[in-house]
């Protein structure tokens, strides 16, 4: 039963917290979401620096919270590991003894695995330095050592590229999968960052408004998002509203769209991804539409067409494929398969393979 | 100006005066960084109140305060009548009355600057400590007090600068007696009161270089620190 | 830098602990008599001190305030078994209520005057200063010390008549402080402040006490000394003739009687 399962309600002023999930005990899960969503609030109820009005909260089977039984473990009795948005090294201790911070035992000991982890993280060298003569990389790694060195079940990671530089991340964020890689842990790492998330995670959970809106393995959160703040979040361009919905059809001022399969979701939006839209020459096929902008992108040619109601949307074609003219008149044909319902607001309930860790299921 | 004295100079003063300020800090640093904690971490609808009480000292006359602490620490005082159950004599015109009310008198100057310090802190570093397995008193000793150093030190030098130069409350809670209660602020009054200005001068230059002392170290640490202290001081 | 602050943390606790140390074991002399006095009596007394111990070995330990302040404090329990006040007024309060011991209030000395002018040269040209219309003149605060009471009654027997204004001090001692500093060119000042005071800028004219009503200073045992003999005798040395011949040479009036006063 390995995972951190996290059933909590919080309320504050203007901020409310509704979240029940399981995340994976293998494996690195980002929490993407944008600021106030309250991803962050959900890492330290984890951690045990914030306490929610009712909920519970397990880890590997554990429970380290629960307002019914009236358990709340401090912080310090936690196997966390937490890295801050700003690191918080105790700057006025060296290298060497930040990571030994967590570690028990003897002083000798204690400087000696540190020192491992000096040499695995490579800071050779910097053991004695102060955290202020370190350059941001520098001081990350740091950090990560120390949250790790004392072999935590949960790993927390709080946007821990907001403070690099952004001509280092793309390094870092390998370095950091390269560290975490096949951790016998819980790892969640915050970010607003998708490329960020797409580096380095295997899940990737979203949150808005205080709620986990969806959770599941990277590639199919990013394919499926099922909630209209995961389409945003993950890159989605061409989302259209949806106004009315008939048996298989639905539609908006945009048009009309087919669709293969009953609707099952309380679907709010339909969304596209970019390379799926078929361009028609012939305008009577698909929605009708006029190219408004050609832009070449390297590999990919990015076209944005203009609805009927003014609505853009973007296709990607190859490079090499035969040049539109802006202007031109044309179908956009949206096939059925590749067409992805998106839910909105509290209508949106994780399925049930995103809560099964709390019912004592995780693989 | 040093001219001589009509007596010889007792240097009793100048030491009861070290010892005072010394015990007072001790007890008020004991005293003062739970309560500067409490203070700067909670949110309890009471903390104004306890707020304005400890600063109450500070704008108080002394006069007003050290007749008030004579009545309250005296034989028909509550406090001198519970002291002399156990002692046989009351608080008043004892040396430890005197660290009594020095302590009263003395405490917003020490526990200001640490409440400063603490309210300051970087409160990510204690949270980061308490995730790393450390217990409470582990993250006050390796990771509040390195941070708040300035402000520790500040209380410290003011807590104890203050009460070397401590007049109207000794005064009237000590009582002036040699070798007991007659600190250098006192001794020097007595001087001037009966006239002898030569034995006044030496013991007031005496007292102006203890407090030069004990000031230097807050100011002498040079400029990334005075900077970092003006973000602490009261 | 950690280091660096253990290292001076420690240097400052064991200098914290040795103070803490010295403290407590040095308190508490062995004093057999404790006497409150009137500050403008202290050089007197601690001679008067001196002799009783060299002649008995009776330790007197003297302590020093304003007369306002040492009533204050012996009202409320100050560990003192004689009072010489620097008037009559409070240990005639004290022993009214109990707080002084009955029937040991005597007159230990009377006060006498003198006006210092800092621009005389002998004590008749310090006389002739009220003459000449002066523009300041120093006393004590009438409406506080005995002293100013007495240095009004002087100015109103002889006629003076002041261009300025009159300069008071809180008491004779400020009074003093007023004339010495320069502040005030002329005062009446005790004659005890002047009399033996080497340095003096100026002269003085000690003047003749049937000018004004007597300052007599009381002296009264405390009931904490009851019966403490030590207390008792040094009483009755202050009424000796070896400690009045002392006394009067300091610049005071010592009565010629040695009854109690009732």
């Amino acid at each position: 039963m390995k995972g951190v399962c996290v059933q909590a309600l919080m309320k504050r002023e203007g901020f409310a917290l509704d979240v029940h999930a399981g995340f994976q005990g293998h494996g690195v899960t980002a929490i993407l979401g944008a600021s106030g969503s309250g991803k962050s609030t959900l890492l330290r109820l984890i951690a045990g620096l914030e306490k929610a009005k009712t909920g519970r909260i397990a880890v590997n089977g554990e429970a380290w919270a629960d307002t019914v039984d009236g358990v709340h473990w401090p912080p310090q009795k936690r196997s966390v590991g937490y890295v801050f948005q700003d690191y918080a090294l105790f700057d006025h201790m060296s290298v060497a003894a930040n990571i030994a911070y967590g570690l028990k035992g003897r002083k000798k000991h204690r400087l000696l695995e540190a020192g491992r982890w000096i040499e695995r993280m490579h800071l050779s060298g910097l053991a004695e330095r102060t955290p202020d003569t370190l350059s941001g990389g520098q001081r990350q790694r740091v950090a990560l050592a120390r949250a790790l060195a004392p072999n935590p079940d949960v790993l927390l990671l709080d946007e821990p590229f907001s403070a690099i530089d952004a001509h280092l991340k793309t390094q870092l964020v390998a370095a950091l999968r390269d560290t975490l890689g096949d951790s016998p842990r819980t790892v969640l790492m915050v970010t607003h960052a998708l490329d960020e998330a797409r580096q380095v995670a295997d899940h990737i959970g979203i949150m808005a408004g205080g709620r986990l809106v969806r959770l599941g393995a990277a590639a199919d959160v990013i394919d499926d998002p099922r909630a209209y703040e995961a389409a945003v979040l993950t890159g989605w361009r061409n989302l259209l509203p949806v106004a009315w919905v008939s048996n298989n059809r639905l539609g908006g001022k945009w048009g009309a769209l087919d669709l293969d399969r009953a609707l099952s979701l309380n679907a709010a939006w339909v969304g596209i991804r970019p390379e799926r839209i078929r361009i028609d020459a012939k305008p009577g096929a698909g929605l009708p539409a006029t190219i408004r902008a050609v832009r070449e992108l390297g590999p990919v040619r990015e076209i944005e067409c203009a609805l009927g109601d003014g609505t853009r949307l973007v296709v990607h074609k190859a490079w090499d494929a035969p040049l539109l003219a802006p202007g031109t008149r044309v179908g956009l044909v949206l096939p059925p398969e590749h067409i992805r319902l998106l839910a909105q607001g509290r209508a949106i309930v994780l399925g049930d393979e995103d809560t099964r860790a709390c019912a004592g299921g995780l693989a | 100006m040093v001219a001589a004295s009509q007596h010889a100079i007792d240097m009793a003063p100048f030491a009861l005066s070290i010892q005072l300020a010394a015990v007072t800090l001790v007890i008020l640093l004991a005293i003062g960084l739970p309560l500067a904690w409490w203070l700067a971490m909670t949110k309890s609808p009471f903390k104004p109140v306890v707020e304005t009480i400890s600063a109450l000292p500070l704008v108080l006359p002394p006069t007003v305060l050290g007749f008030y602490l004579l009545i309250f620490m005296g034989p028909q005082g509550w406090a001198g009548q519970a002291w002399a159950g156990v002692f046989g004599h009351a608080l008043t015109f004892t040396f430890t009355g005197l660290v009594v009310a020095s302590c009263i008198y003395s405490l917003p100057f020490v526990v200001q600057p640490l409440q400063g310090a603490f309210e300051r802190m970087d409160k990510r570093q204690v949270e980061a400590s308490l995730t790393l397995g450390a217990s409470w008193p582990k993250t006050f000793v390796q990771v509040v007090l390195p941070q708040a150093r300035h402000g520790v030190l500040t209380a410290c030098v003011l807590g104890f600068a203050h009460t070397i130069g401590e007049f109207g409350v000794v005064l009237m809670v000590g009582g002036n007696i040699p070798g007991e209660t007659q600190v250098l602020s006192i001794a020097i009054y007595e001087h001037v009161e009966a006239l002898d200005y030569a034995a006044a001068a030496t013991l007031s230059m005496m007292l102006v270089l203890l407090s030069f002392i004990a000031l230097l170290p807050l100011y002498a640490k040079g400029r990334k620190r005075r900077r970092q202290l003006r973000e602490v001081m009261p | 830098m950690m280091k660096r602050y253990l290292t001076a943390k420690r240097l400052f606790f064991v200098w914290i602990c040795l103070a803490v140390l010295l403290s407590w074991s040095g308190s508490g002399h062995a004093a057999d008599v404790r006497v409150a006095v009137a500050s403008n009596f202290i050089a007197p007394m601690k001679q008067l001190a001196q002799r009783f111990e060299a002649e008995t070995g009776v330790r007197v330990l003297v302590s020093a305030g304003s007369t306002g302040k040492l009533y204050a404090q012996i009202k409320n329990g100050a560990p003192f078994d004689l009072f010489l006040a620097a008037n009559a007024r409070e240990p005639e309060r004290l022993e009214a209520d109990g707080t002084g011991v009955k029937g040991t209030r005597f007159t230990y000395a009377r006060g006498r005057l003198a006006l210092w002018c800092r621009d005389a040269v002998s004590a008749a040209a310090a006389r002739s200063c009220l003459d000449n219309q002066p523009r300041r003149l120093a006393i004590a605060n009438p409406r506080l010390a005995p002293y100013g009471q007495a240095a009004e009654s002087v100015m109103a027997a002889l006629d003076v008549h002041l261009i300025g204004g009159i300069v008071s001090g809180e008491n004779i001692a400020q009074a003093f402080q007023l004339v010495w500093s320069g502040n005030v060119p002329l005062g009446f000042v005790a004659l005890s402040q002047v009399k033996n005071r080497t340095g003096l800028q100026g002269a003085y004219w000690a003047v003749p006490s049937l000018l004004h009503a007597p300052i007599d200073q009381q002296a009264v045992l405390l009931p904490r000394a009851q019966d403490n003999h030590n207390a008792r005798a040094f009483l009755d040395y202050l009424r000796g003739a070896a400690a009045r011949t002392l006394i009067a040479s300091f610049g005071y009036d010592v009565p010629q009687q040695l009854a109690e006063v009732r």
